[in-house]
């Protein structure tokens, strides 16, 4: 059972972080689809450096610096030339994709197996085991699990407790408001697509030297967009997300165990859940709770209806 | 001492001059009005002084220093506040946060809530204002919105309040309301800009009147000098106005019902009755004209006659049959048609062609289309003859209709909603935005149909434009007919009286 | 929708644009494949060799070509129509597996008979699979674009499922399915080894067009997709017209999987097209959302899938290069159309200062 926890834990982890990152981009007013690129980024790149320079540190630097990139082409595409966020979406995921599949064979010899980079040191301090219960699975956890945990503490006190945080709720929610009491919208969408892909991109790194130590291609499989089913299904709220993240990652958990017994029902049937319940939520408890301004650009003295 | 001057401001969309060297100034603790038809340019004057346009030419003090650069916050900063027709309101969340947004905080990084709070209860208890600091923004009705966006602006230190058509959304005891405030708040030294055309509003309240015409300043008066109502409407209107009719009058005998109203109730989107138990008819070849303030019902009623609403109780019978549960295809081909309110969100798709915007809702009938499929060659013809019949300026009738100038936008959707010579044709404020010219071409050719049997339901917030077009006159208030006047016994006094609220003698 | 006027820009710049993107495209995947020490010309000489040098490339081309242009073409039609459906990818998943499904499992059914109906039950998949979009989004005002993404996952694991259960060929040791019966399979063009399918891509797209150019459904789904109000004060039942283009929209998408299976591969397997789907975003896009514009694309984006194997074979270069490309052509276009505007606008701003 508790090793079932660990695995379901490590597997919530990038789910987290990326779904809590976005979480300000979509709160801001930006539907960030690229997610899923900023994971894929994050999870080569992280990996790639980490093998070639034997740290994971290294790694973890890389990824964050490609994701920087990727934030700032993001906030160009979407933010300054106000683009179409979907269509840049579906694009960025494809040139992601097809930008470390092409870096990752002709960097590794492929078919020799995997080859594996050094992982992130399980967090397994005597302390931390001897915490009665969860010691023995926390142990079992690398330094991201508790920056996602720290991370989504953070951003509860930011959305809801401080100025920027009002600021980014109404961004995505009224800009032309906003913008008229001198909140520079444009900026702050930049900021938060920037935190959206650093923490894309660290969910990444979390599934490759977090997690599984190696890399193959399009690896991330949909997280990006687990990762936002997340944001819908937990509603737009932090915790919420934290909630559904869990589910998310401890249905992946399961699936693989699965795998592994070699039960009769196959194991496909368990990665559907994230997206068939969050349609089902979505059907049940229905669509209103996205900001209002989600997915447009904003146009300033446009219309704010 | 001046508060505010304005010097040769000008301003253009385009082509569209909607500013020209307008000279203004406000003073100390007064109420400055400025009075002008729709398209005056009253709006834009005081977005160039907020800040949300940057003028072209001219010079803007603030309590005798200019503005060098120019935005919202660089007036917010300086003491200017204003009120948008369309509320600049977050509306999922609370007031309190609405307030505080965009504010530094005292304790920043975080909310200063405790502070806020504390504020501004001191506020509203100084200027009596009631609002739940903690109720989001979508749970208020539109006169507490109201409410909180000139909250926000006392709590930001507006010494100057532009408040742009704030009446229009308010009822009778929250406009008084709103007065009491405005005078207690300039009676502090603070002043008051009021947009509006209410001439009775602004007679009650201005301490000086500007009048705009065209985009230029026509001329600033004190109250005082300005004898009454009608005195003002000519200053703004430009030229001494007649309330007398534009058109003769084909009077019947026994006119014949073309459509009958019975005890009609329709909601508005909010959910609540705007068209409250509406009994009247229409008759063949005439004008019946909807006066009101605007919210009082028309659009819901003209939507729900239109097919675009479906009406909550009563019946709309046309001849005997009753077409209230109507779809708005089903209410086309019964011959209804609608020139809608808003041209650019219902009248046209302005990606489509001249051609394919003839075709909305004909599109799918004999000799338009035959069994689903679109007969080109009488399209062509057909839009042919409607550019020329209705003199629409495009090069051809394959032109993106995005490129045609409002007036020519409107033409095109009188020449296809009177294409089939309808036994009712709704039209709401139909003449609104245009220039001179192409407002009179439009009411001409509603006249002219009217002739031609059509019973018309004419629906224009403004009164003048009511008493040039009407046979009857029915006055709506809170969804209420007020009352219905032939337009030979109509006073225009009465009707301005009704459409504000006051009940009609026993005596009439 | 805005996207709908940056991408059906009238006049030359329909043509231009997608050109300069699809250049951009290979100059920046050209970059990269220098940087591997290969030189780009030689590269792409190789790929052009790959999928045109002969008569085996050229028919290989054409195999690509086919689910490519299927796939385009049914984003085209929900794109005029303001829907965004990306769900394709799922759409043509449920085709293939419904297809297949049909496909092995009547033995003696006359080939006119078998064939169409295994078409059909993809087709119903397919559309069935995209009707869940259509309809949450008119009835109940979803978001299609995530819904549809999240069916894309659903359809893809179901095939999986299916291929681990039910769908399994007996006694295999690997997920896949039997083969499909002979009278289930699309005929071949004499010589070749494509299937008549190549025709039904240009069926759909001429019906694509005539109902564009002359039904009163196209003039209905064109006018839902720029302006839904205006849609329905002009008398469409927008809820009708948004929900039928979404099923036609997924019927169409499911045949780039049917016929992939039905006519070439003939045996179903897990990945049996990835992200197809998906591509056929910037393949439609690309086509000025033009059904014979998407053809071009189709082709194009086909030619480069098929000689890009060459290109690794002989230079060692990935395949995955040509994703860089097609993506960055779909990023450069939608950058420049935006650049323009801003542009644009900036000078009327400009303009109107003076």
């Amino acid at each position: 059972m508790n090793n079932f926890i660990i695995a379901g834990l490590a597997l919530t982890t990038p789910i987290l972080l990326a779904a809590i990152g976005d979480l300000y981009a979509e709160k801001s007013g930006v539907l960030n689809l690229g997610i899923e690129a900023s994971m894929i980024l994050g999870a080569y790149f992280s990996y790639h450096f980490a093998f070639f320079f034997g740290n994971v540190y290294i790694g973890l630097l890389a990824a964050v610096i490609a994701s920087l990139i990727l934030g700032i082409i993001s906030g160009i595409f979407i933010v300054s030339l106000k683009c179409d966020q979907v269509v840049y979406g579906v694009g960025i995921n494809i040139l992601a994709l097809g930008l470390t599949s092409t870096i990752f064979r002709k960097s590794f010899s492929v078919g020799s197996g995997y080859e594996k980079s050094p992982g992130l040191p399980k967090l397994d301090a005597q302390f931390i085991k001897d915490i009665p219960f969860i010691g023995g699975i926390l142990s079992q956890q690398t330094i991201l699990f508790y920056v996602a945990i720290a991370f989504l503490l953070v951003t509860i006190i930011v959305l809801y407790y401080t100025s920027v945080g009002l600021k980014i709720r109404a961004a995505g929610d009224n800009p032309n408001a906003a913008d008229t009491l001198g909140v520079n919208v444009p900026l702050l969408r930049y900021i938060c697509l920037m935190i959206s892909v650093i923490f894309g991109a660290l969910g990444g790194a979390a599934l490759t030297i977090g997690d599984l130590h190696f890399f193959q291609d399009g690896m991330t499989a949909g997280r990006g967009f687990i990762a936002l089913a997340a944001i819908i299904f937990g509603r737009y709220k932090p915790l919420g997300v934290l909630f559904a993240a869990l589910v998310f990652g401890m249905s992946d958990a399961f699936q693989l165990k699965m795998q592994v017994i070699g039960l009769n029902i196959p194991y496909q049937l368990f990665l559907i859940i994230p997206y068939l319940i969050t349609i089902l939520a979505l059907f049940v408890v229905g669509p209103s709770v996205a900001p209002r301004f989600n997915g447009k650009p904003f146009y300033r003295g446009g219309d704010n209806s | 001492m001046k508060k505010l001057d304005v010097i040769g401001l000008r301003k253009s969309f385009g082509n569209v001059i909607a500013n020209d060297s307008v000279n203004f100034d406000v003073y100390d603790g007064e109420v400055h009005a400025i009075l002008g038809e729709n398209g005056a340019g009253k709006t834009t004057l005081m977005k160039c002084i907020f800040g949300l346009y940057p003028p072209e030419v001219g010079e803007i003090y603030y309590e005798g220093q200019k503005f060098s650069s120019h935005s919202v916050k660089d007036s917010i900063d300086k003491g200017i506040g204003m009120v948008h027709q369309h509320f600049m309101l977050v509306y999922n969340m609370t007031v309190l946060e609405n307030i505080m947004l965009g504010l530094k905080s005292e304790r920043a990084p975080f909310l200063d809530k405790k502070i806020v709070t504390a504020k501004m209860l001191d506020l509203m208890n100084k200027y009596q204002i009631n609002i739940d600091l903690k109720q989001e923004i979508r749970n208020l009705s539109v006169g507490a919105q109201q409410r909180v966006e000139i909250l926000k602006m006392l709590y930001r230190k507006s010494s100057l309040l532009i408040l742009d058509e704030p009446t229009a959304v308010l009822t009778p005891q929250e406009i008084e309301e709103l007065f009491v405030f405005i005078r207690q708040y300039t009676g502090q030294g603070n002043s008051v800009v009021l947009i509006t055309h209410k001439l009775d509003e602004i007679l009650e309240i201005a301490d000086r009147i500007t009048v705009m015409r065209l985009g230029k300043n026509v001329g600033t008066f004190a109250r005082k000098d300005i004898k009454d109502k009608n005195e003002l409407a000519a200053k703004m209107v430009g030229e001494k106005i007649e309330l007398s009719i534009l058109h003769s009058k084909n009077k019947q005998n026994n006119p014949i019902p073309a459509i009958s109203i019975k005890n009609l109730v329709v909601k508005d989107n909010r959910g609540l009755k705007a068209v409250d138990n509406v009994t009247f008819d229409m008759f063949e070849g005439e004008i019946l004209g909807v006066a009101g303030v605007s919210g009082n019902g028309q659009t819901e009623l003209a939507e729900a006659l239109a097919g675009l609403r479906r009406p909550d109780s009563g019946n709309i019978y046309l001849a005997a049959e009753d077409v209230s549960k109507l779809n708005p295809r089903g209410i086309q081909n019964k011959n209804i048609r609608y020139i809608p309110e808003d041209r650019h969100k219902y009248g046209l798709i302005l990606n489509f062609s001249v051609k394919d915007n003839l075709l909305l809702g004909r599109y799918y009938a004999e000799p338009y289309s035959t069994n689903g499929k679109l007969n080109h060659t009488n399209n062509d013809l057909y839009a042919e003859k409607k550019i020329k019949e209705f003199n629409v300026m495009t090069p051809n009738s394959k032109e993106r209709v995005e490129h045609l100038s409002g007036g020519n936008q409107q033409k095109l959707i009188l020449a296809r909603e009177l294409a089939s010579q309808p036994n009712v044709l709704i039209a709401t404020q139909p003449t609104r935005g245009l220039d001179v010219a192409a407002a009179k071409f439009i009411q001409r050719s509603i006249l002219k149909q009217r002739d031609a049997g059509t019973a018309v339901l004419y629906v224009s917030t403004e009164l003048e434009e009511i008493f040039e077009m009407s046979d009857r006159i029915m006055v709506l208030y809170k969804g209420n007919i007020a009352g219905i006047f032939d337009i030979s016994l109509a006073n225009i006094q009465e009707i301005g009286l009704l459409m504000a609220g006051h009940k009609m003698g026993t005596n009439d | 929708m805005k996207f709908l006027q940056f991408f059906r820009t009238k006049g030359v710049n329909n043509v231009i644009y997608p050109i300069l993107s699809i250049l951009l495209g290979m100059l920046g995947a050209g970059i990269i494949i220098a940087f591997f020490g290969v030189n780009p010309f030689t590269a792409y000489k190789e790929l052009v060799k790959g999928s045109f040098g002969s008569i085996y490339g050229l028919s290989a081309t054409l195999q690509r070509f086919m689910p490519l242009a299927f796939a385009g073409l049914a984003a085209t039609l929900a794109f005029r129509g303001g829907i965004f459906n990306i769900g394709i990818e799922g759409q043509l998943y449920m085709g293939a597996l419904f297809s297949t499904w049909v496909g092995i499992s009547f033995e003696k059914l006359p080939a006119i008979i078998h064939i169409p109906l295994a078409l059909l039950a993809g087709g119903i998949a397919g559309g069935i699979w995209a009707f869940i979009p259509g309809y949450l989004k008119a009835k109940k005002g979803f978001n299609e674009i995530l819904v549809s993404i999240f069916m894309n996952f659903i359809g893809v694991y179901t095939l999986g499922a299916a291929l681990n259960t039910f769908l399994r060929a007996p006694g295999q040791g690997i997920p896949w399915s039997s083969e499909i019966v002979e009278s289930a399979r699309l005929p071949q063009l004499p010589g070749s080894d494509l299937s008549i399918g190549i025709f039904m891509i240009f069926i759909f797209a001429f019906t694509i067009q005539y109902i564009f150019k002359h039904r009163t459904f196209g003039y209905e789904i064109k006018a839902v997709g720029y302006n839904k109000d205006a849609s329905i004060y002009g008398g469409i039942n927008t809820t009708k017209v948004i929900i039928v283009t979404m099923v036609l929209s997924g019927f169409i998408g499911s045949f780039a999987g049917s016929v992939e299976i039905l006519g070439m591969q003939h045996r179903l397997t897990e990945n049996f097209l990835v992200d197809y789907g998906y591509n056929a975003i910037p393949v439609a896009l690309l086509g000025g959302l033009n059904p014979f514009g998407t053809l071009v694309a189709a082709f194009f984006f086909a030619a480069l899938i098929n000689g890009a194997s060459s290109m690794q074979i002989a230079l060692g270069v990935p395949v995955a290069i040509v994703k860089v490309i097609m993506a960055l052509a779909i990023l450069g276009s939608l950058g420049m159309h935006g650049l323009q505007k801003t542009v644009e606008s900036r000078r009327k701003r400009r303009d109107e200062q003076l």
